[in-house]
Order: C-alpha cells, then sequence, then structure tokens
C-alpha cells in the first residue's frame, strides 16, 4: 500500500514535470532569444528509472525464468550488496548533482555566447564531469562483479533468457511456467539473431563496437539491470520463502522516497535538470564548430519547419513495416535537404562529431595560424623518449601502451609484442636522427606508429553503411533533433543582432 | 634592455651541472666544463649585425628597426636579439634556431601561394614588437640564448630543406626581423638552390633592411595589427607608420607576393571604422588583389581576460574590407567557415575550399577559375 502510494505520487510528480516541460515548449518556444535558455531546462524531463516499472519488469522475469527456491537463495546475499551499491550511489549522485546543475549552467551559458571558457568555470565543469563519470564507472564496475556472481547460479537456458528478456515484449509472452514455450522462444531468437547477424555486415559491426567499447564504459548487463535491482527483493524474497533484509528495504524507500537531505522528486528534477544541459552543451558544441551562417540556419530551421508535420503524421502510424520504411524515406529526404545546406568543411566537422561536454582541441581550441606548438602527443613521446636510456625507454613505452589502453581500448595480445617492437624501433630511429632532421621528421616517425584506430574505423564503417542503406546518420542524430533545432534558432537571432557584446 | 652577463638562470644551471657530474664522475668534473656545456652555444655572437652606428664611446646604435636602440656594452636591445659587445653590434641567435618545423603554408597564413604546400619553418628567440597577446611568447618575448635551440647554420638549414624534399623555407612564429641576418644568409642560400622563401612578420623594420631580405624572398604574410597608433604602442609596443611604410615599401619596390593579416582583438581593435580605414588603405596603397585576412584572437599571454573575437565580428570584418573594394577577404581561426575559402571573384565560384589548413580542394586551372576562366592572383605553382 505504502509503496502504491509513494510510486503513484513519484508518477504524478513525474507527469507534473512532463506537463510544465511541455507547456513550457509551447510558450517559450515561439519567444525564445539569446541568453533565454532557461526554457531548456526541465522541457525534456526523459522518464528517469521508476521504481514501479523496475519491480514489474522483476516480477515478470522471474516469473518467467523458472528460478529455484535454492538460486533464489543464492541471489539473495548479491541483492543484498546490490542494494548497498544502490543506496551509496544515490546519496552520492544526488551530492554531485547539486554541484553539476549550476556548474553546467555557467558553462552552457558561455557556451552559447561562443567567446570561449573562463578557466575556472572550464575547470569545474571539467572536474566535475569527471567525477560523474568516474562515480558510473565505479558503480556499474560494482554491479558488474556482483553480476558475474549472478551469472554463475543461472544455468545456460535462464542466462540467454536473461539477456534476451525484454518487459514490454514479454507482457503477451507465453506463459510463466511453460518450458517449452521458453525453449522455442530462446531457440527462435537465436537463429533470427544468427541470420541477421550473418546476413547484415552493420550489425555485425555495431556488435563488434560494443565488445571494444565494453572495457572502457563498462555497462551493466540485464542481470544486473533487472535481476539484482532492489525492485527485484521483493519477488526474489517471496520465491526464496525469506523476508527482505533491513537493507532491502532501504534500498527500496531511499529508490522511491530519496533520503531527507534529497528527496526523491527533486532528485529526479536534478537529473532531468543535468540530462537537458548535457543535452544543450553538447549541441552548442556542434553549433559552434558548425559555424552556420544567417542564411544557412534560416534554410536548416525552414527545412525543419516544412517536414515536421508530415513526419509526425508518419510517426503517428506506428511502427508496422510500411509505416517504418516510409518515416525512414521521409527522413533520409530531410537529411540530404538538410546536407544540401551544408559545405562540405561543415560536412566533415559533423561526420567526425562526437557528442561532448568539453568540446575536442579542434572545435574549442584549433591550432591557430602562426601558432608554434602543436606537436602530437606522439610527437611529445618520441622527443621525450629519444633522449632516454633503454631501461627508462621501456618504461616510457609502457606508460604509452597503459595510455592507448585507456583511451582506444586494449589491443589484441598477439598485437601486444608486434606494437612494442614497432615503438622500440622507431625511437631508436629517432635517436640516430640528428635533432634537425627528428625536428623535421618526428610527424613522420609519429605516424608511423600512430596506433590503429579500431573504435574509428568501426565508427566510419557503420556511419557508411547506414548512409548507404539510407539509415538515418548524423545529421538526424545531432541536427534534426527538436532542442538543437531550437538552439539553432537562438544562434540565428544572435548573429542577426550582430557582434556579441565582448565588453565594450 | 637589459644587462648581458652571467644571468640567475646560465648560473644555477651551470651549478646543478658541476654538481652533478662532481657526484657522478668525481674529480673529472670542473666548473669550467660545467659552465661549458650549461652555457648556450649562442651566447657567443657569430655574426655582426649589417645595419648599426658604432660611437666613440663603445656604444652602438642598431639600425635594423624604428626602436634605434642605443646600446652599451653588453646591453641587448628590445628585440632581444641582439648585442652589443666591445663596441660591435651582434645578432644573438645566428645559427641557433629555437623552431625547426614542417607546416603547411597556410599556417603563416598564406591562401594564394602554393596551396597546400608544405615548408620548413625556421624561427630564432627574439621579437622587436610586446604584443600583449603574443601567441608563441615563450619563444618570441625570450632572448635566443635563453631558449633550447638546434645548430644549424644556414647552408645547413637550405640541405635540410632540400634533403627533405621541401622546397620553402618560412621564417615566422617570432619575428624574422629579429634574426634578419639569419634569415637573410638562409635566402641567399636557398635561392641558388631554387628553394623559395616565405617570411612572416609584423614589419616594423626600416625600409632598407626588409629590402635585404626581400630581395631573396617570394612572399610575405604581414600582421599589420591594427589601424591605431594607441594601439600599435599600447598593445603592441610599437608604432604604426613605420609598418605602414614598411609595407608599402615592399609592395612598390619587389615583387614578393603580399598578404596582410589583421588579428581582430575585442574591444581593442574592433571598431568597425578602424577595420574600414585598415580596408580602404590596403586597397589604396596595395591594390585590391592583396588578400587581406581577418584573424580570430584567443586570449593568451597578458590578454586573457578577453574573451574570443566573436564570429559576427570577423564577419563584418569580412563584409567591410569588401565594401572597400578588396577582392580576396579570410577570415582566420575558425573553421568551417565560408570566408576560409577562395572565391573566384568574377563567377564566385569556389576554386579553393578549406577547412582549418587543410585543403579540400583545388579547382584552379592555371590559376584560373576553372568556370569562367577568370585568373585569380596568386602563386599557384
Amino acid at each position: 500500500m505504502r509503496r502504491l502510494h509513494w510510486s503513484a505520487t513519484a508518477r504524478l510528480l513525474g507527469g507534473l514535470l512532463c506537463l510544465s516541460g511541455a507547456m513550457a515548449l509551447v510558450v517559450l518556444l515561439p519567444t525564445a532569444r539569446a541568453g533565454d535558455r532557461d526554457w531548456m531546462v526541465g522541457s525534456t524531463p526523459k522518464a528517469v528509472s521508476d521504481w514501479q516499472e523496475q519491480a514489474q519488469a522483476a516480477d515478470e522475469l522471474l516469473s518467467c525464468l523458472g528460478l529455484t527456491r535454492q538460486q533464489a537463495r543464492a541471489l539473495l546475499p548479491l541483492i543484498e550488496q546490490s542494494a548497498v551499491v544502490h543506496i551509496e550511489d544515490y546519496q552520492s549522485t544526488a551530492e554531485l548533482h547539486d554541484e553539476l546543475v549550476p556548474a553546467f549552467t555557467d558553462f552552457a551559458r558561455q557556451d552559447s555566447l561562443n567567446e570561449g571558457f573562463t578557466p575556472d568555470v572550464e575547470r569545474r565543469t571539467a572536474q566535475l564531469n569527471h567525477q560523474a563519470k568516474l562515480a558510473q564507472e565505479e558503480k556499474a564496475r560494482r554491479l558488474l562483479a556482483l553480476e558475474d556472481q549472478a551469472t554463475e547460479l543461472l544455468t545456460p537456458t535462464q542466462r540467454v533468457f536473461v539477456e534476451e528478456f525484454h518487459p514490454n515484449r514479454q507482457r503477451s509472452a507465453p506463459p510463466v511456467d511453460a518450458r517449452g514455450a521458453v525453449r522455442r522462444h530462446l531457440q527462435a531468437a537465436a537463429a533470427q539473431a544468427q541470420r541477421e547477424a550473418q546476413r547484415d555486415e552493420l550489425t555485425e559491426a555495431q556488435r563488434a563496437l560494443r565488445e571494444l567499447e565494453r572495457p572502457m564504459n563498462p555497462t551493466v548487463g540485464r542481470v544486473g539491470n533487472l535481476l539484482l535491482h532492489p525492485a527485484a527483493a521483493d519477488p526474489l524474497c517471496r520465491l526464496a520463502g525469506v523476508e527482505p533484509t533491513h537493507t532491502m528495504r532501504g534500498a527500496a524507500q531511499v529508490l522511491q522516497q530519496g533520503t531527507p537531505a534529497h528527496p526523491i522528486d527533486r532528485h529526479r528534477e536534478q537529473q532531468a535538470r543535468v540530462r537537458c544541459l548535457r543535452t544543450e552543451i553538447n549541441n552548442w558544441n556542434l553549433i559552434n564548430g558548425l559555424h552556420l551562417s544567417v542564411e544557412q540556419i534560416d534554410r536548416v530551421t525552414r527545412v525543419y519547419d516544412a517536414t515536421r508535420p508530415a513526419l509526425a503524421e508518419l510517426k503517428s502510424r506506428g511502427r508496422g513495416p510500411d509505416a517504418r520504411r516510409d518515416l525512414a524515406a521521409a527522413v533520409l529526404e530531410l537529411e540530404t535537404a538538410v546536407e544540401q545546406v551544408l559545405n562540405r568543411g561543415q560536412r566533415e566537422v559533423l561526420a567526425e562529431y562526437k557528442a561532448c561536454l568539453i568540446p575536442p582541441k579542434n572545435l574549442k581550441d584549433p591550432v591557430r595560424v602562426g601558432q608554434a606548438n602543436d606537436s602530437s602527443q606522439l610527437e611529445r613521446f618520441l622527443t621525450r623518449a629519444r633522449r632516454l636510456t633503454p631501461q627508462r625507454t621501456d618504461a616510457a613505452i609502457d606508460e604509452l601502451l597503459a595510455k592507448e589502453t585507456e583511451h582506444v581500448g586494449p589491443l589484441p595480445a598477439s598485437e601486444q609484442q608486434e606494437r612494442r617492437t614497432l615503438l622500440r624501433k622507431t625511437i631508436e630511429d629517432a635517436r640516430r636522427l640528428s635533432d634537425v632532421d627528428f625536428a623535421i621528421q618526428k610527424g613522420e616517425l609519429a605516424a608511423r606508429i600512430a596506433r590503429r584506430d579500431r573504435v574509428r574505423e568501426l565508427k566510419t564503417e557503420i556511419a557508411a553503411l547506414t548512409h548507404d542503406r539510407g539509415l538515418p546518420g548524423p545529421i538526424s542524430r545531432f541536427i534534426l533533433q527538436p532542442e538543437f533545432i531550437e538552439q539553432l534558432r537562438i544562434r540565428g537571432e544572435q548573429l542577426r543582432r550582430g557582434p556579441l557584446a565582448a565588453g565594450r | 634592455m637589459s644587462h648581458e652577463g652571467l644571468n640567475r638562470r646560465a648560473f644555477l644551471s651551470a651549478l646543478g651541472y658541476g654538481v652533478t657530474r662532481a657526484c657522478l664522475l668525481g674529480k673529472r668534473a670542473t666548473w669550467a666544463q660545467a659552465a661549458a656545456v650549461a652555457t648556450p652555444a649562442t651566447s657567443k655572437p657569430t655574426r655582426r649585425v649589417d645595419h648599426f652606428e658604432a660611437f666613440p664611446d663603445g656604444s652602438v646604435a642598431c639600425g635594423v628597426c624604428p626602436h634605434a636602440c642605443v646600446l652599451h656594452d653588453g646591453e641587448v636591445g628590445r628585440c632581444r636579439a641582439r648585442i652589443n659587445r666591445g663596441g660591435v653590434h651582434y645578432a644573438l641567435g645566428y645559427g641557433n634556431p629555437c623552431i625547426v618545423q614542417v607546416d603547411p603554408i597556410e599556417k603563416l597564413p598564406i591562401n594564394h601561394f602554393r596551396p597546400g604546400a608544405r615548408m620548413l619553418t625556421i624561427s630564432c628567440g627574439g621579437c622587436n614588437l610586446g604584443c600583449l597577446y603574443c601567441q608563441n611568447w615563450q619563444q618570441a618575448q625570450e632572448r635566443p640564448d635563453q631558449l633550447k635551440t638546434f645548430e644549424l647554420s644556414p647552408r645547413e638549414a637550405v640541405a635540410a630543406a632540400r634533403k627533405h624534399k621541401l622546397d620553402i623555407i618560412g621564417f615566422t612564429y617570432t619575428e624574422p626581423i629579429a634574426f634578419l641576418e639569419y634569415a637573410r644568409d638562409i635566402a641567399v642560400q636557398a635561392k641558388e638552390t631554387g628553394i623559395k622563401i616565405v617570411v612572416g612578420t609584423s614589419a616594423f623594420v626600416h625600409p632598407e633592411p626588409l629590402l635585404e631580405l626581400a630581395r631573396y624572398a617570394d612572399a610575405f604574410a604581414i600582421t599589420l595589427k591594427g589601424f591605431d597608433d594607441g594601439f600599435y604602442q599600447e598593445v603592441c609596443g610599437a608604432r604604426l607608420d613605420p609598418v605602414l611604410t614598411a609595407i608599402k615599401t615592399l609592395h612598390e619596390r619587389t615583387r614578393c607576393w603580399l598578404e596582410i593579416i589583421n588579428l581582430v582583438v575585442p574591444t581593442y581593435n574592433d571598431r568597425m571604422e578602424d577595420v574600414s580605414a585598415l580596408a580602404r588603405w590596403v586597397h589604396a596603397e596595395l591594390g585590391k588583389d592583396v588578400p587581406l585576412h581577418f584573424a580570430r584572437f584567443v586570449p593568451l599571454y597578458k590578454l586573457t581576460d578577453l574573451p574570443r573575437t566573436a564570429v559576427p565580428t570577423l564577419e563584418s570584418a569580412c563584409a567591410v574590407a569588401r565594401e572597400a573594394g578588396l577582392r580576396h577577404v579570410y577570415t582566420s581561426n575558425i573553421a568551417p567557415h565560408r570566408d576560409t575559402n577562395t572565391y573566384c571573384d568574377g563567377c564566385k565560384t569556389v576554386v579553393v575550399e578549406r577547412l582549418g589548413f587543410k585543403i579540400l580542394s583545388n579547382n584552379l586551372r592555371h590559376g584560373r577559375c576553372p568556370i569562367c576562366r577568370r585568373p585569380i592572383p596568386g602563386v599557384w605553382a
């Protein structure tokens, strides 16, 4: 009863938030002006993880999964630990969000002016963003460790089932204990997946990319997200025939009501704000990097406005094959229209753009005319390494390899020795050169040891395949988004008003 | 002007080296050895300055730039690169560049001279200006003998360019006027081998020394900091008139290709009246075909409290310059931007498309527009 009460309150608050966001959007958009950036916040409050939905999903999963009582009992200590992780994460995230919101707001405001960032604002934002990333990674790592243990407790069939499980889809799934149906479902799903993988280069590339990125961005799987979520504690305890522990109840309370210092409604609001600010900053970074002219902005917004009703109509037709095909065709047409507005340089920037909070150097601070120092990381590495003793060279190589692993993922074991040899040889070559020859050739030497960036290659491949098949590309992902278009209108207004005030 | 002698850095360096050597090698290390290694090789000037006047009291008057420094024995000029030693004026950084690297020519920036070509860039420490926003202040605002440098004679510099198949040598980043003697000697050698010379300078220099360099040079990218003498004095530590004279001299008395760069600093030189005056002067004195670049300011060195130049300001500057009659006006330090491309003045076709320093496409046909065949001014091959 109590749970229902809180859940209903949360839903009501969420609904109100959405409604107020939508109203803000309707009322403020036409009059949005440069500097009026507050309309953004709260206008797109995506649904935060909802306890009720989590509980329902856990119920469904457990009812289909056919866990034995023994398995359920073995899982309970893991849920207990997961509850601790969730409680701690709630507290730390809530505290962090209180700092993130003002920092991101300042950052977004400066970003919107396209005049660079003051060092303190940039530093604070980068630090907090890093903290948030670390907190997220820490939570993921802890949950992944628990997930591994939980997965060990499941049978192979159950593992596959959990991985394939989708709450919405499963609602029309076969009856609870129809093992045969479950097996058939699994077999069919596996065969379907296999067929798709065989015929689909795109799927294969996407899968390879996921595999590569997994160690860099640890993400919790379905076992961790569904089976080990504190919302699964109740049904699992029922199955095990025991009462939920104090910690499990505590987690349930925290995730439904929050803590006295950080009530859930405020926490959700802050989460939504941070999400909106991230989107806003990402958009400003791209807008700043594209340098669209007023005419270009007008053309893009005109194209968007003209096709939006038709797109909405197509979207409302549902997700049937015909509707999806028509929608894809319309989106492609829209993309093509926008692509024609961009010049070649802008298309290149867009193709290489990666959503980011702190803009990459090439967008934020490109090498300037007449600027001397612009050597790459590898050039600096070679400059340093050629002066080191052989013993210290190996240490420098280890350091470089560790950095590379952090940034572009681990190297396959078979290639590690080869790369080490190449680095040693290149350093030797660099040592043999005179200082002047090295200064002239360091770019070529650095290019020789530049590590193959498989992630980048796969992304390029995916982008090409996506484009070839008429699937939505970066123009849809970044530009043809309502928030982006609205920010673009603001930039248009800024440009129309002439040079931004620069303290004169 | 600073007094020459064993400065604090050199002393500490020598001391550190001596102590280390003494510890490592016992009695073999001597203070003399330590000093010989730790003192940069450039501390012994190797070439006399061509333009100076010596006085009976042992002082010299430098004749390279309008600062006209009068230096007593041991004193260094405002450019930090020339010293009076025993009544003779010497170039400090001669043969010891602090920067040797390979760059695209667009980095000068020069847009109408061999687009996409790579050049061997050579620079020595020092500069006769003291711009508050200097972006190479680590080299330009230091004495050449206090920097980590290369040993590179003019002959070796040209040999290095040839060895690496670079047929352009560029002097930029710091001020070539501060190492004029070295630049000139390299240029002389380069000319014999067919290597082109391009110079990025602020042109705060007397016409004669400039012409000596220009005789062997092929292109100049001249930074005209602003069009207000107050700005020149307050922000750059120089004066406007000598710069204008030098630019006019180059235009009138040499056949060097010329491009003008103006860094637009918010609140200092971004008034459109000044921009208009500058553009009109370029049009009147140098002609409508001389490219003019408006570069975006980025807060650096001592002007870190200002924002970057707003893109619309640069666009307005371009518009003003075009109104003044200039045909080729560019923005720098922003990309991608339409004003970084070269257009045919007749049919407005994009003839060279750029993204930063990268040439995306070069559609020129023998220096002409591929559509209307109108010649585009520049040195294209």
